[in-house]
């Protein structure tokens, strides 16, 4: 049975990133189970949590892109929380007493990233107001936090946790008109 | 200012170079899109006038053509849409992987090479007719849903395996893709945003806008949408939740059925193939056995399927997809289409003399509208039950059960999308419609059959890389005395 050719033969592309995921899958998993099975043999403080969050996060954001709803935007966002997730957990597991003052100048930092892009890219400012929702507010619960848990004279990060707050207000004001609808689309539980 | 503009203009006369200037004015004021797709858009045109220029056409022609009244204010709109994902398709959705998206084609062979100037401005127009089609896949906190939107989508040049999954990355993120190809025009769907019957209806309309756009006048009928017509209503409706039954569990659950002897291949698709015959003697065939054209197809497929598989005994099922607009005329563009399985023990598949009656009888009482709509019933109550759990739930969950009910339970699909009507001006310039679809994991391939004129277009895409079954499928339809010809891809490789 020899049919005719009536399609281009594609150009053999390099399964490169297919090759390196398989690789890179084996090789974190291992490394997820020697850690756990090394911290429940030696006991002590739950360390392997950092390397498991670390594993996860590399994987999500390098070789596990999300496949609906895409974009840089929620990518930053991605990144950045994962990496709030991940100071944390090495100030608590590891290394503990400076996370207060780090994680309120990432918080800033992720606001005022998501601030300049949502100015670049204004006209298409509605695809990014659900992660711009989820850091605001994400900002905005750990205020309370950071307040009762840590001493309240750290003023470099409350200044730092206000000014986020204020970018995200100021995000608000600009798309309020735009909230409703979105929230809306994002929260319908009636699928009919 | 439109930097090409002034080589446009080269060589015309005063009077003509005014036209462009205002033709080219008005276009402006017709799109308000961010500079990307508006600067891409603008060039469509440019390219477009180029073109027509060079064939000798004269501007005021060209400006009638072309005229900025068929782009409507699609372009130029800035409120967002939001639309349901329908039943059928929002497991589509949670059920994706890497690598691995519901995907399908429709194509159709024209008698003339494919000009691609024109099949994108073609698209260009005809896309505001189907506003559902320009929709993206968004995810919500429940449901996955579609965010209308107004952006420009490039037709390709085919280079690459059919129904590749679509890149949801930044500005290419779209749910369809328009290629080209020599004479052969095909647009890949997602399966969230249509089923094969609407898809075609694009399909119909965009050949019918571009055979306009090439000086030749096609009446909107059979199928072609007026493109200049607002889009209906009835077009986006959700039929699903219409469907009345008894309060009856019509499941869809089913034991899991014999797979084809060979490993599954790493893509998607392995090969494409297919088998082109007379309508008129397909039909003359089918009814020499006592059935209908699917069943005879389902019987070759079934037989085809025995051969290739090691096995001797086991539940065989194929699936077969019913259009539920047959039963009442809805004019939905969304998902509408139902499925139920035809079955047989590998050890009862004889001969096509005792399997296209019993085929046919299995699709007269499973296929029927009373237990289609009971199915379609059955879909909204398990939609209606799992409505309040959060979507990062419901992706694993029903992965799962996708991946054990869905396509475990079948060997095959044969998806038929029966005598195409056509124009009567689009039938002497559409020589062959086919449908590609992509064989659910583990399947081993899936089929589908299209007749547009005269030519049946029986398409096979393969997931492995034995080739007993498309041997025999070829084997079977020439014992019966029939014509076929072959056509289709290379074997692709991983």
């Amino acid at each position: 049975m020899n049919p005719k050719i009536t399609y281009p033969i594609p150009v053999r592309q390099h399964s490169f990133y297919r090759t390196t995921r398989a690789i890179v899958r084996i090789v974190f998993l291992t490394a997820a189970f020697v850690c756990v099975l090394l911290n429940v043999i030696l006991k002590g403080k739950a360390w392997s949590l950092v390397v498991l969050w670390s594993l996860f996060s590399i994987w999500q954001l390098v070789f596990s892109l999300k496949l609906v709803e895409y974009s840089v935007f929620s990518h930053i966002t991605h990144i950045f929380i994962d990496a709030i997730i991940l100071l944390w957990l090495i100030d608590h597991f590891l290394a503990p007493g400076w996370a207060s003052t780090v994680i309120p100048i990432v918080f800033f930092a992720a606001m005022l990233t998501m601030f300049i892009i949502y100015f670049v890219t204004f006209d298409r400012k509605h695809r990014h107001l659900t992660s711009m929702l989820v850091m605001g507010l994400l900002n905005l619960a750990t205020i309370p936090y950071y307040t009762h848990h840590w001493p309240i004279d750290n003023w470099v990060a409350f200044a730092f946790q206000i000014a986020s707050a204020v970018l995200f207000l100021v995000l608000l004001i600009i798309s309020w008109k735009d909230i409703p609808g979105e929230l809306n689309a994002r929260f319908k539980t009636k699928n009919r | 200012m439109i930097p090409e503009l002034d080589k446009l203009k080269g060589g015309l006369s005063e009077k003509e170079q005014i036209s462009i200037d205002s033709y080219f004015d008005r276009l402006q004021d017709a799109i308000d899109l961010p500079v990307y797709y508006r600067n891409s858009l603008i060039s469509h045109f440019t390219q477009a006038f180029e073109s027509y220029l060079d064939e000798g056409k004269k501007a005021d022609e060209i400006i009638e053509l072309l005229d900025p009244k068929h782009l409507g204010d699609f372009y130029s709109r800035r409120e967002r849409g939001f639309l349901s994902l329908d039943n059928a398709a929002i497991i589509y959705p949670l059920g994706m992987r890497y690598g691995q998206m519901p995907m399908f084609r429709v194509s159709a062979e024209l008698k003339d090479e494919v000009d691609p100037c024109i099949l994108q401005l073609a698209l260009d127009f005809t896309l505001k007719r189907f506003p559902t089609f320009s929709a993206v896949v968004k995810r919500g906190f429940f449901w996955h849903y579609l965010e209308l939107t107004n952006y420009v989508i490039q037709v390709e040049e085919e280079n690459d395996i059919p129904c590749k999954p679509i890149s949801v990355f930044l500005r290419s993120s779209r749910s369809f893709r328009v290629l080209y190809y020599k004479k052969r025009i095909s647009i890949e769907l997602f399966h969230a945003i249509t089923d094969g019957n609407g898809a075609l209806i694009f399909l119909k309309t965009l050949i019918a806008e571009y055979l306009r756009l090439n000086g030749k006048t096609v009446s909107c009928t059979n199928g072609v949408l007026d493109i200049d017509e607002a889009p209906d209503p009835r077009e986006f409706e959700n039929e699903f939740k219409k469907a009345e039954g008894s309060d009856d569990f019509s499941t869809f659950m089913d034991k899991p059925s014999a797979q084809l002897d060979g490993k599954l291949a790493n893509l998607n698709i392995t090969r494409v193939i297919h088998f082109q015959m007379s309508c008129t003697q397909l039909k003359e065939v089918s009814r020499r056995y006592g059935g209908t054209i699917t069943a005879y197809i389902l019987a070759v497929l079934f037989l085809a399927a025995r051969d290739s598989i090691s096995k001797k005994n086991g539940l065989l099922n194929m699936q077969v997809p019913v259009n539920m607009r047959k039963f009442n005329g809805s004019k939905t563009l969304r998902n509408y289409s139902m499925y139920f399985n035809t079955s047989m023990d590998l050890s009862e598949i004889t001969d096509k003399e005792e399997l296209v009656p019993l085929l046919n009888e299995q699709i007269r009482e499973r296929g029927s509208e009373t237990v289609m709509t009971q199915m379609m019933k059955t879909t909204g109550k398990l939609i209606d039950s799992l409505a309040f759990l959060p979507v990062f739930l419901k992706n694993p969950i029903l992965q799962l059960v996708y991946s054990f009910f869905s396509n475990r339970i079948i060997c095959n699909t044969l998806s038929n999308l029966g005598m195409i009507s056509l124009p009567e001006e689009m039938k002497d310039e559409i020589v062959k419609i086919a449908m590609i679809l992509v064989p659910g994991r583990p399947n081993r391939a899936s089929a589908s059959l299209a007749t547009v004129n005269d030519a049946s277009i029986l398409t096979l895409t393969k997931a492995n890389r034995e080739t007993v079954f498309e041997d025999r499928i070829y084997e079977y339809l020439k014992e019966d005395g029939l014509n076929v010809t072959l056509e289709g891809s290379v074997e692709y490789e991983s």
